[in-house]
Order: C-alpha cells, then sequence, then structure tokens
C-alpha cells in the first residue's frame, strides 16, 4: 500500500511541516488508512529507536573525563601537538587555521609584534566606543519626563524628581506595599528598600539604581527555607528605561525626548537588543545542561545516589541571570523568551533550595515537575531559533 | 563563573552516553564507540568549549564522532568487531528477570542488524532525529548536508526500516510464542 501523502507523514510526526500543511496532512490522516499505519509504524520505530539506552560505567567515564583534563597539562608542558586527523581538520576550519598562525607566531618575532599591535588598537576602539555609548545614554536619561504616581508609598518628598519617594515596578515584579523606605540617595543612585509580598511571601528587596549599577543581594525569607537571588538593576543603557529608571527615580516617565543623537541610540539599542539575545541563548544552553544534568541524577533507590551539590550551586548562579533576562525580555516585549524564562524559573528556585543531603522524594518531585512542564525539550527547542539570532 | 574546565566536565557528563549510543547505533559495537567518543570529546577540549558559540559544540562533537565512525568503517577494522561485542551493548536500564533480559537482548541485536543494512548517512539521519531529538536543521549542520536531503534520508530509513522490521519481528513474535 502506498499513498503520496507518505512523506508529509513523515515530516508531520518531526514536526516539521508548516501549520498549513499540517493541518492539511493531519486531515488527510484521518480519511487514509494507510497512511494512520505509516504512521502507527513510524512511530513505532521511534519507539524503538529511544528504548534503546546504555549506561556507560561511571567510573570508566569519569576516568575518560580525567584523562581527558589531564592531557591539557601534558601539552602545555611543551609537548608538540600531533597532526590532527582528517576528520577534526574539516570540522575545526577557522579555529584549526587559528591555532596554525598561533604556532606559527612563536616563530615570527615580526608576526608577535602586529598581533600585539592590532590587539592594542581593538582595545583602544572598544573603550572609544564605549565612552560614546555612555555618553549618550546620559543625555537620553536626562530628557525623561517624569509623571507623579499615585497611590505608591511616599517618604514625604512630593516634588518628581525625588528619586527615593515613589517605586514604579518592573511589568514583571508584583505591586509592592506601601511601605517603601527610601534610603539614601548620591547623585544618580537611589537605594530603595521595597517589601513585595507576592503569593503571601513577604521579600525585602534592596534596590540599588544606577547607570553603572551592581548587584545587590536581595533575600527572601519563607517558611523553612531561604532563597538568595541578585537583582541587577540596569541603567536605561540596556533599553529597560521604563523599568529601572523608573525604579531609580520612581516615576513612570511620560515621554522619552529624544536629544540629537537619536541615531546613535538606536544603533546602542541594536546592539543592546543583540547582545541580550546573545545572553538569553547562552543561558538557556547553560540551563539545558543544567538540568538533563539534573534528570539524570540517581536516587539512593537505584543505585549509589548523586552528589548535587553542583547542580545546586549552578542553579543558583543561573537564577539570578535567569531573573535578569526575563526582566529585560518583558520590557522589551519579548513574550517567548519571557514566557520560558518564567517556566524555568521556578524549576531553578527548586533546585538551589534543595538542603545539603536532600530527600529521594525531594529530588524526584522536581523531575517529575520538569517531565510534566517538558522544560528540558522547551529550552532546547528554544535554543535552536534563538540561536539564529546569533 | 564556572571555571573551562568545570564547563567542559559538565558538558562532557552530559553528552557522552548519547554519542557513546550513537556511535553504538553507527558501529554496532561499544568498545570502539567509547573510544571514538573520548577522542571526539579529547578533540573539543584542545579546540576549547568556550570558543564555540552557544550550542554550537554539541553539533561540533557529533560531526567529528560522525566523521571518526567513517573512517573506521572505511578501513574496515570494524568488520571483524561489528556485532562481536553485540551483547555487550545490551546492558538493561533497570534489572530484568533473565527471560525478559534475554527477550530484549534479541530484539536490540534485531534493530542493530536491520541498522546495518541501511546506508551509513540514512542510518545516521536517523539516529541523530530519532534518538538525539535535533531538528533537521541542526542534522543538516552535523552531517553536511541540505535540509532536504535530510528530509529523504530519515523518509527513506524510516521505510526501509519499517518493512525489514515488520519481517524479522514478525519472525521473532512466532518463535516467542512458541
Amino acid at each position: 500500500m502506498s499513498c503520496h501523502w507518505t512523506t508529509k507523514v513523515s515530516l508531520l510526526i518531526d514536526e516539521e511541516l508548516s501549520r498549513e500543511e499540517a493541518a492539511a496532512t493531519a486531515h488527510h490522516l484521518k480519511a487514509c488508512a494507510a497512511c494512520q499505519q505509516v504512521r502507527e509504524d513510524f512511530l513505532r520505530l521511534r519507539r524503538q529507536l529511544t528504548s534503546y539506552t546504555i549506561e556507560p560505567n561511571p567510573a570508566a567515564q569519569q576516568h575518560a573525563l580525567r584523562k581527558i583534563l589531564a592531557s591539557d597539562a601534558a601539552a602545555h608542558a611543551g609537548e608538540t601537538r600531533r597532526s590532527e586527523s582528517t576528520a577534526v581538520n574539516s570540522a575545526i576550519g577557522l579555529r584549526g587555521q587559528l591555532a596554525r598562525m598561533f604556532r606559527a607566531w612563536q616563530h615570527a618575532p615580526a608576526m608577535m609584534a602586529s598581533v600585539a599591535l592590532i590587539i592594542v588598537g581593538i582595545i583602544a576602539l572598544l573603550a572609544y566606543v564605549s565612552l560614546r555609548h555612555k555618553t549618550t545614554t546620559d543625555k537620553r536619561a536626562e530628557s525623561v519626563a517624569f509623571v507623579p504616581q499615585k497611590d505608591i508609598g511616599r517618604s514625604g518628598a512630593k516634588d518628581g524628581g525625588s528619586d527615593a519617594a515613589r517605586v514604579q515596578p518592573s511589568p514583571s515584579l508584583p505591586l509592592p506595599d506601601k511601605s517603601v523606605t527610601p534610603s539614601a540617595e548620591t547623585g544618580s543612585r537611589a537605594v530603595v528598600k521595597v517589601k513585595d509580598k507576592t503569593g503571601g511571601r513577604e521579600r525585602v528587596l534592596s534596590v540599588v539604581a544606577d547607570r553603572n549599577a551592581r548587584p545587590r543581594e536581595m533575600r527572601a525569607t519563607q517558611a523553612g527555607r531561604e532563597t538568595i537571588a541578585r537583582v541587577i538593576e540596569k541603567g536605561p543603557a540596556q533599553g529597560n528605561a521604563s523599568t529601572q529608571v523608573n525604579v531609580a527615580r520612581g516615576v513612570e516617565p511620560a515621554s522619552v525626548a529624544r536629544d540629537s543623537s537619536a541615531d546613535d541610540v538606536s544603533r546602542f539599542e541594536r546592539y543592546a537588543s543583540s547582545a541580550a539575545q546573545f545572553q538569553t541563548t547562552r543561558h538557556v544552553e547553560q540551563a539545558q545542561l543544567l538540568l538533563r544534568s539534573f534528570r539524570n541524577a540517581r536516587l539512593a533507590d537505584e543505585g549509589p545516589a548523586s552528589d548535587i551539590a553542583y547542580e545546586k550551586e549552578r542553579s543558583r548562579r543561573l537564577l539570578y541571570r535567569n531573573i535578569v533576562l526575563r526582566r529585560e525580555a518583558a520590557s522589551n516585549g519579548n513574550l517567548p523568551v519571557e514566557k520560558l524564562l518564567s517556566s524555568l524559573e521556578p524549576i531553578l528556585i527548586d533546585i538551589a533550595n534543595l538542603p545539603e543531603k536532600p530527600l529521594d522524594d525531594d529530588i524526584r518531585s522536581i523531575k517529575e515537575r520538569m517531565q510534566r512542564k517538558n522544560i528540558v525539550a522547551m529550552l532546547q527547542v528554544n535554543l535552536a531559533p534563538a540561536a539564529r539570532f546569533n | 563563573m564556572a571555571s573551562e574546565d568545570e564547563e567542559f566536565a559538565l558538558f562532557f557528563n552530559e553528552y557522552y552516553p548519547s554519542l557513546c549510543r550513537f556511535l553504538e547505533c553507527m558501529l554496532g559495537g561499544r568498545s570502539i564507540a567509547q573510544d571514538i567518543a573520548q577522542e571526539s570529546f579529547m578533540q573539543l577540549y584542545r579546540a576549547g568549549l568556550r570558543s564555540f558559540p552557544a550550542g554550537e559544540a554539541r553539533f561540533w562533537i557529533y560531526r567529528v564522532a560522525r566523521n571518526f565512525a567513517l573512517n573506521e568503517l572505511s578501513k574496515g577494522q570494524t568488520r571483524h568487531r561489528l556485532f562481536e561485542k553485540v551483547v555487550d551493548a545490551f546492558r538493561p536500564a533497570r534489572a530484568l528477570n533473565p527471560e525478559q533480559e534475554l527477550e530484549m537482548g534479541e530484539r536490540r541485536e534485531m534493530l542493530l542488524k536491520t541498522l546495518k543494512t541501511l546506508p551509513e548517512h540514512q542510518r545516521a539521519a536517523l539516529l541523530l532525529r530519532e534518538q538525539e531529538e535535533m531538528s533537521y536543521r541542526e542534522i543538516a549542520v552535523v552531517l553536511g548536508i541540505t535540509e532536504s536531503k535530510v528530509k529523504v534520508d530519515i523518509f527513506r530509513a524510516r521505510n526501509a526500516l519499517r518493512e525489514r522490521l515488520a519481517k524479522t519481528q514478525g519472525a521473532f513474535v512466532s518463535r516467542t510464542a512458541e
């Protein structure tokens, strides 16, 4: 039995059809018994291939890893590299050419000097670019119009320029309660303490808003547990004028006056946008690796339990970056990325909050949650299109 | 920020088992698969994990591993090892009773033998799709071919396996039912 739709059936189960083609194929499947059988056979084959699992000896695996890591020390001790296989040469490409250039560099002092000059030139160019952008963003921030906010905790300051008087939450943050405590304000910095109550939990956020903001710790006390997360507030240079600048100044900008260097601003915004996308891609890649490692962690009833201290530490580091990137995505209107990072964040919090010697049930519940949300697959799917932006 | 070695270790522990599985299905032997997997990771370590854009290192290592596998196949060195250690490959994830182990082992042996009948490029494309869950675009990057070729290879591989497995598994079912 054959049907010219069978190729479409193969693409359908791989989700490689457009929406219209997928709908047409699904419609055809309802009426074609032959294609239904083909689909069942393809899916059965998939189950057979995916059920082919192997478990390499963990000790042997770690031995292989140590051998690889130790090989670097031998290479640095002056051992000459053996010639690459053609398989690797065909794959390394530019990387191989650079490696060969650096080997030649050792025997060519003139080349060393020219490379050093090039590096100095690049550093000078980067410094110039960063200075220029700083000037542009300074002008932009000063042109923000202030609109006083109502019903937000006040400290008594009445003028719209009081940075510590009001707090405008970012779209992704819940509205704070009215216990806003202004703190010291120096120049372009404002330290604001906000009590945030979400989901019955009370958190004290100590926010320092600065164009050259530094991360500050946000301690969250919850019943029986402590969560440490970091909130970094960026200046308007990162395109978060509607959030972080307002957090600093406690106002909602009615309009953003454009100065004469609007082109520079737009160019910088594009640069910042692509930089954020690259950071998001890298973050998603690392989160995926972490979750896969956690998913493979062995429980006590499956044999020697895996030590997840590294996953916990890694999760803490990724958590603060996730918060930053999620807010960035929210302020940029990037809903798919915001949604993805919002799905990821609770998982990272749970892993980071695990006790030093977690119970099997704790780990199992997180794994089940990961499976229900299909978070690893979501990260993988989103990693491919995100990588195109780089 | 984790050191480069820590990042590499995390990457290694994540992808070493799946790379071994891919190579085992490609070559039919566990020891050669582990040798090639280790060599591939060695090359990645020397190249530097951080030198790759986000997500690219995984594709790179599968490409390198597949090229090594091609070299082995073309040299014919695996001919003597193919399926000699098939039994070693069948280590089930959980303890089974002897009958279940035997049945699972025979099914896997059938699968490996049937995979071997496929042309190498079809086998690689199908395994990367089903076991590694790569998209057609990613498979095209790893194998160095076009997406259209990937679509055709995967479809032909599925069709071929579908027919051959139906015959062999039909015989298997009859035999086990006796």
